[in-house]
């Protein structure tokens, strides 16, 4: 089923620009794998390839749930539902 | 070159000194033009660590979402970020460089004693990079002005 897929400034470049794309399937796994059909590269921007898994500096959100508090990406979605990824932004350490 | 409202620098000013002697941090909204980054607004995120809040910053993605929604809205788009320094020189750390995202801007706003000093403005060389990148941070001029 068809989802909305909000992409960061940093992913855009393999989007074309796009702010927002199509993915499908019945799980957040499911839709990022879809993506890389229309946007080669975006996968392994998004998953560690070795893992499968979310990279740890990116977050994912159904509608406005994160869904480390979920399902991780077996979370399901439904027709309607829009993904996010959002950066992990931090810093400092000195 | 980044563009800065009055209105952005003076919450930048105000979130860096309210957060002393922790770090403050928040969205940078506005828009690209070209190689420009010009800035209209700049709400403030939670910083989340509660480690070492006086040395790192966390921003709740949670408020980068509801803040990156409610800028496309209004046909605008979070561009980067913005932390202080307390006690420290505006200047990246090795930690700001490496968990850095290419393509966006992130201003350091540097406190001394709960008083703003001064900000600097940054962006990777690599606007493809994510972060454990080995890409660069240049230096990026600010103008306070009309955006």
């Amino acid at each position: 089923m068809p989802v909305k897929v909000r992409v960061p400034a940093p992913l855009q470049k393999l989007t074309g620009g796009q702010p927002e794309i199509q993915g499908s399937g019945a799980t957040v796994g499911d839709v990022i794998a879809s993506l890389d059909t229309a946007f080669p590269g975006v996968k392994d921007k998004l998953c560690d390839p070795a893992t499968g898994k979310v990279r740890r500096y990116l977050n994912v959100f159904v509608n406005d749930k994160d869904v480390r508090f979920l399902q991780g990406e077996a979370t399901p979605v439904k027709e309607g539902d829009e993904m996010s990824i959002v950066p992990a932004i931090a810093g400092g350490g000195r | 070159m980044l563009v800065i409202s009055p209105a952005a620098t003076a919450k930048i000013v105000e979130e860096a000194q309210r957060a002393y002697p922790h770090e403050g941090c928040g969205m940078l909204v506005g828009r690209r033009e070209g190689a420009d980054y010009i800035v209209t607004e700049a709400p403030t995120g939670a910083n989340e660590n509660t480690d070492r809040p006086k040395v790192w910053y966390d921003l709740s993605p949670a408020d980068q979402l509801r803040v990156s929604k409610e800028a496309q809205k209004r046909g605008l788009d979070v561009i980067g970020y913005y932390h202080s320094h307390p006690d420290h020189p505006a200047a990246p750390s090795e930690g700001d460089r490496s968990r850095a995202f290419g393509s966006f801007v992130y201003v350091i706003a540097s406190v001394e004693k709960a008083k703003y000093k001064v900000m600097t403005a940054w962006t990777l060389d690599d606007d493809t990079a994510f972060p454990e990148h080995t890409a660069k941070f240049t230096r990026v001029d600010i103008k306070e002005g009309r955006a």
